[in-house]
C-alpha cells in the first residue's frame, strides 16, 4: 500500500522537485513550472554553446562552472535547494546542455564533409559522424555522466525543431540523434516531444515556437516538457 | 425578402447537415470569446472532461493542472488516484449541484460535513471516494487531502481565464441529514447505502439553472475576468434510478442539460456554450463516435470533437498576443545564436 504522504500532493511550496540546469532552451521550461506553481529551483546558466566543450571542472564530486557568472547561478541554485555540490542533490537533474544541435550544426562547420554541396550518401548515419558528434559535445556527455556516476536521476529535454539559417537541416537532425543515442546510453532519461510538437515536415509547429526568433521554443512547448517531467515522476 | 434568405448555409438543415460528409460539417460553434495560448484554462465535470486537459496542452495551450500528482508515484498510481484528470483532484463532478459545492467549500460559503466513511481501518471521503483506492490511514490525512483540493481550487479559479466545465447528470443521490449532495450514490463505490438517509433526487431544469448560476457566481465573485465554456457530456448515463427506462432517463438528463447549457449562455456574456454533445451523439454521426456499448466515446470521436473546438477558437478574434519586435527577425539569418544569450538574460528580468 503507498503511504498516505505520497498520494497527496505537499503543501510545502518550498519542496522542489527538481534542479533545472541548461541552456536557453530550459528558459521555457522554467517559465511554464513557475507559472503553474510546480516548485523547482534553477533555469538557464548561458546560451548553448558554451556547454558543449570545456565549461567545467570537476571539484571533488562537484563540478565548477569555468565561466564565473554561471558558476554563480549554479551555487544560488544549490543554496536554495539547501545542498553545497551536485553530490549532495536529493532532487532529479533536468538538464538541456549539449542539446543546442542548431549549434553543432552550424553549416560551415560541416563544408570539409561535403562532396559537391552534400554529403556522401551513408555520412550522416556513419560512425564518422556519430565520433564528430560525440566530440564536439564531449564535455556535456561528461557532465551528465558525472551526474549518473553520483547517483543522482537525470533527465534531459530535445530542443526545439527549429533550425536557423546558420544551421544546416540535415545535420540538425542527425546530431541531435546522436546526442539522444548518447544519453540513453549512460542512463539519461529524454524527453523527446517530435512526434506532438512537429509538422508533417518535422518541423516545429508554431504553437509551439517562440514568436520572437528562430530557435526558441513556445511557453506551450516549454508546458508540454513540463507535464512530461511530471509524468515521470519528477 | 424573408430573415431567411438572407441566412448563410450553415443555417439550413439540408446544405450545413443533410449533404455534407459528415467529418466535413463546420461552423457548428462560434466561440463568444477568444482563448489565448497563454490563456490559463481549468477542466472539471464529468468523465467526457477528462479528454480535454491534455487536448488542450498537445495543441499549445495554457491548461492548468492545479493539483499535480506528488513526485514518485508511477503512471498507473497518478491515473487510480485521478491525478491529472481534471484540473483538481475532485473526481468526476457530475452535477451543477456539486460543482457549486466544491466551490463553496474551497470559499468558504458553507463548510464540508466531517464525516468519513471507513472501511477494513481505513477511512474513505464520502465526497470523492473513489480518488484515494486504499482510503487514508485517518480522518486527519483525509481531511488533510481535501483541503489540499480545495486550496487548489481557491488558488486556480482566482487566477484562471476560463473554466471549462462539462456537464454530466441531473440524477443524484441528497444526503437528509447535512443536504450535501453525493457524487456517486453511497454504497456503490464506497460506504452505506441508509434508505432513511439518502434521497434520489433527479434536478430540474430550475433547480440545475439555480445550481450553475450560483457556481458561476461564486467564481466570478474572487475572479471577476472569468470566462466559463460549459459543455454537455455526450456520455449516456450507466443506469438510471427514476425506475424509467434508462434511454428516456438520458434524453431527460442531456436535455435539461443542454437547455440550462443554453440558457446561461444567452443569459451570460461570460458565459459559452461549447456543442460536444450534438457533435458525438448528432443525427449525421450515426453513433459512430461511440464504441459497441453505444455509450464510450472512441478516440476518434474525441478527436473530433477536439478538432471542432481548435478550429472554432482558430478562427476566433485572437487576443493581444505579442508580437515580434521589430529588431529580432524571426526569419532565418546568419548569427542568430545572440537569441540564445538573450533568452537567458530575459529569462532573469523580473518584470
Amino acid at each position: 500500500m503507498t503511504p498516505y504522504s505520497t498520494t497527496t500532493t505537499p503543501t510545502d511550496a518550498a519542496t522542489a522537485r527538481f534542479l533545472l540546469l541548461g541552456d536557453s532552451h530550459a528558459g521555457v521550461i522554467g517559465r511554464a513550472a513557475k507559472a503553474a506553481g510546480i516548485p523547482f529551483s534553477g533555469g538557464p546558466v548561458g546560451a548553448g554553446r558554451e556547454f558543449n566543450a570545456e565549461f567545467f571542472d570537476r571539484r571533488g564530486h562537484d563540478v565548477v562552472f569555468r565561466k564565473p557568472e554561471t558558476d554563480a547561478l549554479y551555487r544560488g541554485f544549490l543554496d536554495e535547494l539547501g545542498v553545497d555540490g551536485l553530490d549532495a542533490l536529493t532532487v532529479p537533474l533536468v538538464c538541456t546542455f549539449g542539446f543546442s544541435a542548431h549549434f553543432v550544426a552550424t553549416t560551415a562547420n560541416w563544408d570539409v564533409y561535403r562532396v559537391g554541396g552534400g554529403f556522401v550518401p551513408g555520412f550522416l548515419e556513419s560512425r564518422l559522424f556519430d565520433d564528430l558528434v560525440r566530440a564536439t559535445v564531449r564535455d556535456a556527455l561528461a557532465f551528465y555522466g558525472h551526474a549518473r556516476g553520483l547517483g543522482l536521476r537525470v533527465v534531459s529535454a530535445m530542443p526545439p525543431q527549429r533550425v536557423p539559417g546558420m544551421s544546416d537541416p540535415v545535420v540538425f537532425m542527425a546530431a541531435q540523434d546522436v546526442m539522444r543515442r548518447a544519453l540513453v546510453e549512460l542512463g539519461v532519461e529524454v524527453v523527446d516531444l517530435r512526434a506532438r510538437v512537429t509538422d508533417a515536415a518535422g518541423v516545429q509547429r508554431p504553437e509551439f515556437s517562440e514568436a520572437t526568433d528562430a530557435i526558441h521554443g513556445s511557453l506551450g512547448f516549454g508546458r508540454l516538457i513540463l507535464a512530461e517531467l511530471l509524468a515521470l515522476g519528477l | 425578402m424573408n430573415p431567411y434568405q438572407s441566412l448563410p448555409p450553415r443555417s439550413f438543415w439540408r446544405t450545413a447537415v443533410a449533404e455534407p460528409d459528415p467529418r466535413d460539417i463546420t461552423g457548428l460553434w462560434t466561440p463568444k470569446f477568444a482563448l489565448g495560448h497563454d490563456d490559463v484554462i481549468l477542466t472539471a465535470g464529468s468523465c467526457f472532461a477528462r479528454h480535454i486537459g491534455r487536448a488542450l496542452l498537445e495543441r499549445g495551450m495554457n491548461w492548468r493542472d492545479a493539483e499535480p500528482a506528488p513526485p514518485g508515484l508511477t503512471p498507473a498510481e497518478r491515473e487510480a488516484r485521478h491525478y491529472g484528470a481534471f484540473s483538481f483532484r475532485t473526481g468526476n463532478i457530475y452535477t451543477a449541484a456539486t460543482l457549486r459545492q466544491w466551490l463553496s467549500w474551497a470559499f468558504g460559503e458553507s463548510a464540508p460535513p466531517q464525516e468519513v466513511w471507513q472501511d477494513e481501518g481505513r477511512f474513505f471521503d464520502p465526497f470523492r471516494p473513489a480518488v484515494e483506492p486504499e482510503g487514508y490511514a485517518s480522518p486527519e490525512d483525509l481531511a488533510g487531502a481535501r483541503e489540499r483540493t480545495l486550496t487548489a481550487i481557491r488558488g486556480a479559479v482566482a487566477d484562471a481565464d476560463c473554466l471549462v466545465f462539462t456537464l454530466g447528470l441531473t440524477e443524484a443521490w441528497l444526503d437528509r441529514v447535512d443536504g450535501t449532495v453525493h457524487p456517486v450514490c453511497p454504497g456503490t463505490v464506497r460506504g452505506t447505502f441508509d434508505a432513511e438517509r439518502h434521497a434520489f433526487h433527479n434536478f430540474t431544469f430550475a433547480e440545475v439553472h439555480r445550481d450553475l448560476s450560483a457556481a458561476v457566481a461564486l467564481a466570478r465573485a474572487v475572479n471577476p475576468g472569468l470566462r466559463v465554456l460549459l459543455t454537455v457530456s455526450p456520455v449516456p448515463l450507466t443506469a438510471t434510478a427514476t425506475g424509467g427506462h434508462a434511454l428516456t432517463a438520458t434524453t431527460y438528463s442531456k436535455s435539461v442539460l443542454r437547455a440550462v447549457a443554453g440558457q446561461l449562455a444567452q443569459e451570460l456574456d461570460h458565459v459559452d456554450y461549447f456543442p460536444s454533445y450534438e457533435i458525438v451523439t448528432g443525427a449525421p454521426f450515426k453513433a459512430g463516435f461511440f464504441e459497441p456499448n453505444l455509450r464510450t466515446v472512441t478516440p476518434e470521436g474525441v478527436d473530433f470533437v477536439m478538432g471542432r473546438f481548435f478550429d472554432a477558437l482558430s478562427q476566433a478574434p485572437r487576443p493581444q498576443e505579442r508580437r515580434p519586435s521589430a529588431d529580432r527577425p524571426t526569419t532565418p539569418t546568419s548569427g542568430e545564436d545572440f537569441w540564445c544569450d538573450d533568452a537567458v538574460l530575459d529569462y532573469y528580468n523580473s518584470h
